[in-house]
């Protein structure tokens, strides 16, 4: 089981189908996401891009098709299980918990670590207390990254979307993920919230971070990926470097048109 | 993230002002001078009890109950017809009847806690209505209108009189206090929230949201169960009215004027909803319409309570921060590197 998961792919998908009733919305997908890798997920609206991301964190089991993380086939496997198996997501509409603080939200992504029984938690043994104090003082350091540690007794709703979405990615980071997977972090932010965002999300890949980014805004995906997977009505129609798919004729075609295409290549 | 920089987390909150609740109650029969002022005193901590219950589920979890005075009355059946029918002591009774809620309280969840919560509150409110009509009409098991006797409390071959039996109440409430303070103070009250602020969020986090819901359903239930069993050591008599609408109004209407979701909200509220009649008698005929207007004005202009006024304010104090705290954190990264 070791050799296998250092050898192999982070993330594998195999011929990754979903049908919602006739339409096909995302068909036969397969991509991989190595350790450390940036990989971007983008396309035009309907492309699958969404669909596959819920197929990925869980959201529904595809109709048929594989997905593998750390070599643990992972297809079937509900939401709540992949947080502790080392995936982390954010939300593209800001999924925070309104009646936690900031930093209480931000701890909530280290639930797993916890104790799941109800006696052990009420329980406040010194271990227990030791935990918490932890946990504390991780989701102040992650705080402190996003550059929100001054608001972390603040409530959700005191903060601007660009904050919304840090905090979002704090609470994901907080259960140490391998693989972090982002839900059009940039879209509705304005350029110095998406500056801000762009400078942190290199350096988590700079400290080896491998995420998996689906956006809408191209030159935010194009400058921070390794690789870039596009997709067009339910197929994947380029993998590659950020240079390789900007010069791919098929995604000139789907982005801008068949004409165009011929234009330009 | 090495940086010079420290900004402390926020204070946790502590256990003083539980403790302080607590030494209260337990001064209470010291000042009181009438036996009926210390029968309103056992009332207001029965109803904390019941209404912590139903503010862990409903308050913190977002799972609505209607049919949790159907266990508050099973538990002051359960309790005394233990004791009369199959000669349980009482400490053994006590035990059966938490048992009991505790069991009808999964059998119920289990099947519903999957679905959204409006069938859970449906379902819960019919099993309400069951249980009311079983305990008005099965005249030989339950009594019917009249209902049944609970045997007094002994200690030592003597009967307990009303101040010891207030303090048994008050251990009762005490220690249904630690466990509601505990369990919203711990990751399990965090999930519980994250549970009913958004179900999806709190999935993708690694929460197993029907467990959580299960089980404080079933600690709802228990706690009913509880002030139940309360109930039939003070009064001495169970009747069907237990699990009559005007208990699940009162529920609702101390836990909204005390503050849902808050710490000590059931506690603010059961003093409010048990004393305020007592005051407003005097009004006579306008007693209920006086009444009624209060609720209005507290669900208006106090929307977390009165509870929630106190265990709220701390956070609109704290200073919002700038665009310069913004930039200043961004070069604080870049240097970090």
């Amino acid at each position: 089981m070791t050799v296998e998961r250092n050898s192999g792919p982070l993330l594998r998908l195999e011929n990754v189908v979903q049908k919602f009733g006739g339409l096909v919305a995302v068909n036969n997908v397969s991509f991989e996401i190595r350790k450390g890798e940036v990989k971007g997920l983008i396309g035009p609206n309907g492309a699958g891009k969404s669909t596959t991301f819920d197929l990925v964190t869980g959201v529904r089991p595809p109709t048929s098709g594989e997905i593998h993380f750390n070599g643990i086939r992972v297809t079937r496997q509900p939401a709540h299980t992949r947080s502790p198996m080392g995936m982390a997501r954010t939300f593209q509409i800001v999924r925070l918990f309104r009646g936690l603080s900031v930093l209480e939200n931000v701890q909530m992504g280290m639930h797993p670590a916890f104790p799941d029984g109800l006696l052990p938690s009420i329980l406040r043994s010194a271990e227990r207390r030791r935990q918490e104090a932890e946990s504390r003082k991780r989701a102040m350091k992650l705080l402190d990254f996003v550059g929100l540690a001054d608001r972390a007794g603040e409530r959700i709703e005191t903060l601007t979307l660009g904050q919304l979405r840090l905090v979002d990615i704090a609470r994901a980071l907080a259960s140490g993920p391998d693989l972090l997977m982002l839900d059009e972090p940039a879209a509705g932010l304005n350029d110095a919230e998406t500056r801000n965002l762009a400078e942190m999300l290199a350096l988590l890949k700079k400290r080896g971070m491998s995420m998996l980014l689906v956006e809408h805004d191209i030159d935010f995906i194009m400058s921070a990926c390794d690789t870039v997977v596009v997709m067009d009505h339910g197929t994947k129609i380029a993998d590659g470097t950020p240079a390789e798919v900007s010069r791919n004729r098929e995604v000139i075609a789907a982005y801008i048109g068949r004409r165009a295409a011929d234009v330009t290549v | 993230m090495a940086h010079s920089r420290h900004i402390e987390a926020p204070r946790a909150p502590t256990l003083l002002p539980v403790a302080v609740f607590i030494a209260l109650g337990a001064l209470l029969p010291l000042l009181l001078s009438s036996g009926f002022h210390v029968r309103l005193a056992m009332l207001i901590w029965i109803y904390a009890i019941l209404c912590m219950g139903f503010n862990l589920l409903y308050g913190f979890t977002g799972q609505i109950s209607l049919g949790l005075p159907a266990f508050y009355a099973i538990g002051a059946y359960g309790f005394g017809m233990l004791q009369t029918m199959l000669g349980f002591p009482p400490l053994l009774a006590f035990a059966g009847t938490l048992a009991i809620v505790a069991l009808l309280s999964l059998l119920i969840g289990l099947p519903l806690l999957r679905l959204r919560t409006h069938y859970l509150a449906m379902a819960t409110l019919a099993f309400m209505l069951i249980q009311n009509g079983v305990a008005n009409r099965w005249i030989g098991f339950t009594g019917g209108q009249s209902g049944i006797a609970v045997p007094p409390l002994e200690w030592a071959g003597e009967t307990l009189g009303r101040t010891e039996i207030y303090y048994v109440v008050l251990v009762m409430a005490s220690l249904t206090l630690l466990l509601h303070d505990f369990l919203i103070r711990s990751h399990i009250g965090r999930a519980m929230q994250a549970i009913r602020d958004d179900e999806t969020a709190a999935q993708a986090l690694g929460i197993r949201v029907t467990r959580y819901k299960l089980r404080i359903l079933v600690v709802s239930g228990v706690l009913a169960g509880v002030a139940g069993v309360c109930f039939g050591i003070t009064s001495l008599r169970v009747d069907p009215s237990l699990s009559e609408f005007h208990v699940l109004v009162s529920v609702l209407t101390i836990v909204v004027m005390g503050g849902l979701g808050t710490r000590f909200g059931p506690i603010v509220g059961s003093v409010i909803v048990v004393l305020l009649p007592q005051f407003l008698t005097s009004f006579g005929a306008f007693e209920t319409v006086i009444y009624g207007v209060f609720i209005l004005v507290f669900l208006l202009f106090m929307p977390h309570g009165l509870s929630g006024l106190f265990e709220r304010r701390r956070w609109s104090l704290r200073r919002r921060s700038s665009p310069q705290a913004d930039a200043q954190a961004r070069e604080m990264r870049r240097s970090a590197e």
